[in-house]
């Protein structure tokens, strides 16, 4: 359990081999896959929608998603980790809209339980090559662009509620994102 | 309504990965990205990119019950599951839950009163009918019937359409396989089609729909060629 991501992320060609074998229908690979990544998915899907026990069945579906379709991993198009983040990240981002399209707005979850916020999150990022390359390009961004494109990653905030988290109008933090990814992209090319 | 061809789909596939998109957005950008091969590449190369901000979250140990339980679930054999008050009479192949699972997330049309006819759903053991309105949100096109007994399907056209020459081409949008093509409709009064058999038993609650601009004639390569201009999704009829 003390395999790290970025250590994971380093060794990519054992997690591909992993999902391979999951793909398979191998239980001991699933299990494997689950020890080496379940803790930073939980992490990440835990930043999203701030609830242990909403984050908790959202793993648990994650899990079981990847257990029927580890075969439409295709590993020419990005690592093996990048393709379970994402499974975990659109898994907790449905969550959150069906949430916000069938709660009222002031049932809308709670923040007290969120974990203390982290140092120096950077630090943990900058241990992979694509991790420094990210860190780099998102330090040559505006501020701003910076700022919304971290902040909507982790808390998955839609344009307007980052809106109505930075006071800004919605059409100034629609571009700051727009511009910073299109910067990202330049740069990372 | 949000004009998307006039937006960089590359931009729009970034947004989608960082979950920017408001929700309605975020479910048509989902139609077109199920029938879009170029999308789906932009899609996963933005994830790529974007992948090294989930190392700066701290990790979480999940509770051992939650390994435990998936391992159960798997032995089982019933991985992926609907809700259990979902769950229709009709036998279906396995594979389709897996569908439905993944779709789950998805919203029903904006335009339906979505709520009371959700709680009808979970009443309703095998819906007779189901229909779909197709349209941006707010703006209806067509309304679709499909009876899967009788093995047919009405197309009605209840708003403005697109002008030109070109072929509307209805298609229903599986979560994991290739659109199917259910016809070229008629862009003005009612086209009834016979149900292709693949289609069928893929008709069920929550299935998505969409018709893309098309050559005259319909689609050379069976797949959609055009852009997407109408998605819904398939709910049952509570007259039906």
């Amino acid at each position: 359990m003390a395999v790290t991501t970025a250590q994971a992320l380093d060794d990519g060609a054992a997690l591909t081999g992993l999902l391979t074998a999951v793909a398979a229908q191998d239980r001991k690979a699933l299990a494997r896959l689950y020890e080496t990544t379940a803790p930073q998915l939980l992490g990440v899907i835990h930043r999203l929608v701030r609830r242990r026990d909403v984050a908790e069945e959202i793993l648990h579906d994650v899990f079981l998603r990847v257990w029927e379709r580890a075969a439409s991993f295709a590993p020419e198009r990005g690592s093996a980790m990048a393709w379970l983040v994402s499974v975990a990240r659109h898994a907790a981002l449905d969550t959150l809209r069906r949430r916000q399209r069938e709660v009222a707005l002031d049932e809308v979850p709670s923040y007290g339980d969120a974990e203390d916020p982290d140092p120096d999150p950077y630090q943990r990022m900058i241990r992979t090559a694509e991790g420094r390359a990210l860190a780099e390009c998102l330090d040559q961004l505006e501020t701003e662009q910076r700022y919304c494109i971290v902040l909507a990653y982790h808390e998955g905030l839609t344009h307007e509620e980052l809106a109505a988290r930075l006071a800004r109008p919605l059409g100034t933090v629609k571009s700051w994102v727009r511009r910073g990814l299109q910067r990202l992209r330049r740069c990372l090319e | 309504m949000i004009d998307e061809d006039a937006d960089d789909p590359d931009l729009l596939a970034g947004e989608y990965v960082l979950g920017t998109l408001d929700p309605e957005v975020r479910d048509a950008f989902q139609v077109r990205l199920a029938m879009d091969r170029d999308l789906q590449a932009r899609v996963a190369a933005w994830e790529a990119r974007l992948a090294p901000l989930a190392d700066a979250v701290p990790p979480l140990q999940p509770a051992p019950a939650v390994w435990h339980r998936i391992a159960a679930q798997i032995a089982r054999g019933q991985a992926t599951g609907p809700a259990p008050g979902r769950r229709p009479r009709t036998p279906i192949r396995p594979g389709l839950w897996q569908s439905l699972g993944f779709w789950r997330g998805w919203a029903a049309t904006a335009t339906l009163a979505a709520a009371s006819l959700a709680a009808w759903l979970v009443l309703a053991p095998q819906p007779p009918r189901l229909i779909a309105v197709l349209g941006a949100p707010g703006e209806p096109s067509w309304l679709l019937t499909a009876s899967v007994d009788a093995g047919e399907l009405q197309a009605r056209v209840v708003g403005p359409l697109e002008a030109g020459p070109r072929a509307h081409e209805l298609w229903l949008v599986p979560a994991d396989a290739a659109p199917i093509s259910l016809g070229v409709l008629a862009t003005d009064g009612t086209t009834a089609r016979p149900l292709p058999d693949p289609a069928r038993p893929l008709l069920v609650p929550g299935a998505v729909v969409a018709v893309s601009l098309e050559p005259e004639g319909g689609s050379p390569t069976g797949q959609p060629t055009g852009p997407v201009l109408y998605t819904g999704r398939l709910v049952a009829d509570p007259d039906g």
